[in-house]
């Protein structure tokens, strides 16, 4: 068992023009199934390729199990790497792929054998282990990239994208074998996706990066109902969170231009130490908004698009210049053109400073269901119904 | 052998030495590689060019390898600007710029044309096999025959005898002499050169086309016919501009690979009449390996290369633009 | 649709006229393309096919003519000799055009056509190998691999085979004088080198490039070095490459004239292409049947290499040759 950090990871390219990954730390727990995701860009694949040695970080130091490899190649490291194109060996036969990580590092026959099969039977590709990559289904050479990785007991076990070739069943399908396979292995993992649900659905912890940097490392949970800065709250959750360009008035009332509302004593105090002016952004995740009678919810406006989905519908309205998404049960008999009242669920809001970071969430302040029975005076502007 | 072990393990012995060594000099590798090339290059290009070929266009070469050359300075390029060989050099620069001229064109046109046509199919009616790939090979002929035997073979047949069919076949149309037929009257000498040329060397375009144009998404075409566009429109506003920079790459690759060529020449005219289809690189070779003057070879040589040497950068700085 | 009133504002008629060009006349114009291209192409394969079978009268009758045999009746026996060229001329007992093989077999045994086959195999073979092996590294090193002055590098190595032969063959053969290597294989190999290595490095560069990245890093996670991943993964893939890029070398100096003429001024140590224009010398016009046959013979074997090629010709040049678009 071999758990992994990052300190003060540093990557550039072009000479230091382009800063891929800005001093990043991050620790691997022993058999944590750790995931970096982000959108293109944010430098999510070169600390994955720093990690497997294949990039040799600028400044900070790589440690597996205590020992230093920040220098080492990355065939000293002991870490298998599972692909987005796979990177079969196109000459060799299943069989051949998965055995030459093993053969390189000097394994005997029997052991080879012994490995490929366990693995192949792991992995159920079993009756493929004879033929070439090329007479594969894209789903079976995923099958063989895992197995090929798994093959040698990796110290660290590395994921780039591994599930970006595949069609969408496919890939829900091996999102739960991955994640099956990597607790029955036990083994440090980092797996790398753009896709924030299969970030939400696969990682013991995620990492959300941006711009070269860690943003925030929590489980699932913490970073859906507590993200740090604007950025995690919007690249997490779909359809993404509404934000709300407001200000705060400095004692008890936050008005987002539609419409203003109050908040309790604790989340003033907070709002008015963690604000640095007037303005904040207030954020409220689509689930959160539902629909009340014409005149009884914060602001009264019309249904723009109305998106079945199954047992919900997401719908969408025009408030002020921005595009608000709902998600509602599909039961409610409304209309695209319909004119409703929109209510929100206080406690889960969230505000930030305009510049990114977290100020607080409503609830966090007041503790969890003190507010739930609140009277909340909303005050409707004309002209913006 | 658990996972931890496997950290920071190295290979035993020399190999592992090399192998750090490698990892730590990562040029080292890249110049490695390169050695075996750099050393046949400059054994076989470099050093000759500079100590042979510019040396020697400075001396009078004589035909005795153990007596020294005599050094005469810029005689050689004088012979060539003022000299005796100046009406001859003026006269073969001109008929390499009209053969490029009409060569490169034709290429272009015929090997257009090729590609497009065997990218049709061509299903054997009522079996439903597809000959397209034989014709395919078949269009290649040409570019695979030996220059000079295509030279030898268009040469004959347009000679003014029984057997010089295609001198038979133009006569009908055009008034050439009987006395010479095509390769040895004025102009026909020249479109006799050419047509030979061209059949050796549109295949290299072809190639290149045939691959261009496969690449054309169909969908492409099919939008156009939704759009009702016709088969000359299709080729002008899809086909046309798909194969753009493949047109312009082909075309200074051909421009470049086509002057100093002398084997079509040299076996269907062999620069005649008179000296009427001689271009530069057939005087080179006739002043250099006919006469043995070698040195003046050497200098018309020089000038030469120098002259194409931008051509040359033009094509290669398009070839590495992306590198 | 909603600014349209209905399906009245369309006119759902052929426009033009009532055939379409296309479908009409197509498929039989591309025929006759097919049929007056192919006639051009083959028209040389197919002069010098018939005419290196037959007697050096009847190519002056009919040059276009195939070669044919009456019988009167002739013993089926006799034919084998007739095609093994060992009869020279028209048997007696029958008449017509046909020769058989024996201006082939005249080539093969009178003038040293076996000899030119074998220096010309050995020449080519040779180079061949030189130029693949020596491409091989350096093409990948320009692909992959970082070293100083990567591009300089590069332009000098390939500018030798956009460079005139002619202006390499003066020096080229005053070096081989030098070294006493006129006549020899060794030789006319390096020479041939000179520009056969450059085109294979272009050839190969494209490959590897086009190549995708991850091959080598899998190979560097599973425990080769960098110089390892290529022995032991690019090596084993590029096998269909190498081999075409072989050929092409192997096609490129059997083809050439100039640098076989000029180092190898022994006629026996030349290769086809000079000992074919030395066919004119000798035998021209009164037994044009000679030269048919050598000139077919040395378009013979490098066409039906072509015909096998072409299909990795396409890809080989397109893709990895440089030729971008």
């Amino acid at each position: 068992m071999v758990d992994a950090n990052l300190d003060g990871l540093r990557k550039t390219f072009n000479n230091g023009n382009v800063v891929a990954v800005d001093s990043i730390d991050l620790h691997i727990e022993e058999g944590e199934f750790i995931v970096l995701v982000g959108p293109s860009g944010c430098g999510k694949s070169t600390t994955l390729r720093c990690i497997a040695g294949l990039e040799t970080p600028n400044d900070g130091k790589i440690e597996f199990g205590g020992h230093d490899v920040t220098e080492l190649p990355p065939k000293d490291r002991a870490v298998s790497m599972v692909f987005q194109n796979y990177a079969l060996y196109p000459s060799m036969t299943v069989y051949e792929n998965m055995e030459f990580g093993l053969k390189m590092r000097g394994a005997d026959r029997e052991t080879i054998d012994e490995r490929v099969r366990w693995a192949a039977g792991i992995m159920e590709i079993g009756d493929l282990l004879d033929r070439y990559p090329n007479q594969l289904s894209g789903g079976q050479q995923q099958r063989v990239a895992l197995g090929r990785a798994i093959v040698r007991e990796p110290a660290i076990f590395l994921l780039d994208e591994p599930l970006s070739n595949l069609d969408a069943k496919l890939r829900s399908v091996m999102r739960t074998e991955i994640q099956e396979l990597q607790r029955k292995l036990d083994v440090a993992t980092v797996f790398v996706t753009h896709d924030q649900e299969e970030a939400m659905t696969m990682g013991d912890r995620i990492a959300v990066m941006n711009a070269g940097r860690i943003e925030q490392v929590d489980p699932p949970e913490v970073i859906y109902h507590e993200p740090n800065s604007l950025f995690v709250a919007d690249f997490i959750g779909s359809p993404e969170i509404n934000f709300f360009e407001s200000t705060f008035d400095g004692s008890d009332t936050v008005d987002t231009g539609a419409f203003g509302f109050d908040v309790p004593s604790e989340v003033a105090t907070e709002l008015s130490s963690g604000l640095d002016g007037r303005d904040l952004v207030v954020g409220i995740r689509p689930e959160d908004i539902s629909l009340a009678p014409l005149g009884e919810g914060v602001i009264d406006t019309e249904i723009q698009v109305l998106e079945p989905m199954g047992d919900t519908q997401i719908l969408y309205f025009d408030i002020g210049d921005s595009r608000i998404r709902a998600v509602v049960p599909s039961a409610q008999p409304i209309g695209e053109n319909d004119k409703v009242g929109l209510s929100v669920n206080w406690e889960n809001v969230h505000f930030f400073r305009p510049d990114g970071p977290s100020v607080v969430k409503w609830r966090k302040a007041t503790d969890e269901g003190v507010n739930t029975d609140q009277e909340l005076r909303t005050d409707q502007r004309a002209g913006n119904q | 052998m658990s996972a931890i072990d496997q950290i920071g393990r190295r290979r035993e012995g020399i190999g592992g030495i090399v192998d750090s060594v490698l990892e730590e000099y990562g040029s080292v590798q890249g110049l490695l590689f390169l050695l075996p090339t750099l050393v046949l290059l400059t054994g076989i290009v470099f050093y000759p060019m500079i100590q042979n070929g510019l040396l020697l266009s400075l001396r009078d070469y004589t035909l005795n390898p153990a007596a020294p050359d005599p050094f005469v300075g810029l005689a050689n390029y004088e012979y060539w600007f003022f000299g005796a060989g100046q009406a001859l050099f003026l006269f073969s620069i001109k008929v390499t710029i009209l053969y490029e001229l009409l060569v490169v064109p034709f290429d272009l046109v015929v090997a257009l044309g090729a590609a497009l046509l065997m990218n049709e199919r061509f299903q054997l009616p009522g079996l439903g096999i597809e000959t397209r790939a034989f014709w395919r090979g078949l269009m290649l002929a040409g570019y695979a025959s030996p220059a000079i035997a295509a030279g030898l073979t268009w040469g004959i047949m347009q000679q003014a005898a029984e057997y010089g069919i295609v001198y038979q076949f133009l006569t009908q149309f055009f008034d050439i002499p009987a006395s010479g037929g095509i390769v040895s009257n004025k102009p026909w000498a020249f479109w006799g050169v050419v047509i030979a040329k061209v059949w050796r060397d549109f295949g290299f375009m072809y190639i290149v086309f045939l691959a261009g144009v496969q690449s054309i998404p169909s969908a492409l075409y099919e939008i156009s016919k939704v759009d009702g566009a016709n088969p000359i429109q299709r080729f002008r506003y899809i086909t046309l501009p798909h194969l753009r920079t493949v047109i312009v790459t082909v075309v200074m690759i051909r421009t470049v690979f086509t002057v100093g060529k002398l084997a079509i020449p040299l076996a269907t005219t062999q620069g005649g009449p008179v000296n009427y289809t001689r271009v530069l690189g057939l005087v080179i070779y006739d002043v250099g390996f006919g006469e043995w003057a070698l040195g003046r070879a050497a200098a018309l040589g020089m000038m030469f290369a120098v002259s194409i040497i931008p051509l040359i950068l033009l094509w290669v700085k398009t070839e590495t633009e992306d590198y | 649709m909603a600014t349209k009133s209905g399906a009245d504002d369309f006119t759902f008629e052929r426009s033009g006229s009532k055939y379409n060009w296309e479908d009409h006349y197509k498929p039989v114009l591309k025929y006759v393309f097919l049929i007056v291209f192919l006639s051009w192409i083959l028209l040389p394969v197919y002069y010098t096919g018939v005419n290196s079978m037959k007697g050096p009268g009847q190519i002056f009758k009919t040059a276009m003519g195939i070669p044919y045999l009456t019988f009167d009746p002739l013993p089926f026996g006799a034919l084998i000799p007739i095609l093994l060229g060992e009869v020279p001329l028209v048997p007696a007992g029958s008449s017509g055009s046909f020769t058989g093989l024996s201006a082939w077999r005249t080539m093969w045994e009178a003038f040293p056509f076996v000899e030119y086959m074998v220096a010309t195999t050995v020449v080519s073979v040779g180079t061949a190998g030189l130029a693949t092996v020596a491409a091989v590294f350096s093409a990948y090193a320009f692909a992959r691999l970082d070293f100083p002055a990567k591009t300089p590098l590069f332009i000098l190595s390939v500018m030798g085979f956009t460079f005139p032969i002619v202006l390499l063959a003066i020096p080229i053969f005053v070096l081989m004088q030098q070294l006493s290597l006129l006549n020899t294989y060794l030789g006319m190999i390096l020479a041939f080198t000179a520009f056969t290595l450059p085109y294979n490095i272009w050839l190969l560069r494209g490959f590897f490039e086009d190549l995708p990245d991850n091959l080598e890093e899998s190979a560097r996670v599973d425990g080769c070095t960098q110089i390892g991943a290529f022995f032991r993964v690019i090596l084993p893939l590029s096998r269909p490459a190498i081999a075409s890029v072989f050929l092409l070398a192997f096609l490129l100096a059997w083809h050439n004239y100039l640098m076989a003429f000029i180092l190898g001024s022994d006629p026996l140590h030349t290769t086809l292409a000079p000992a074919i224009l030395q066919l004119r010398g000798t035998f021209f016009v009164k037994n044009l049947h000679y030269i048919m046959a050598g000139t077919f013979l040395s378009m013979f074997v490098p066409i039906l290499m072509y015909m096998y090629l072409q299909t990795h010709l396409v890809e080989g040049l397109s893709s990895g040759g440089g030729v971008k678009g």
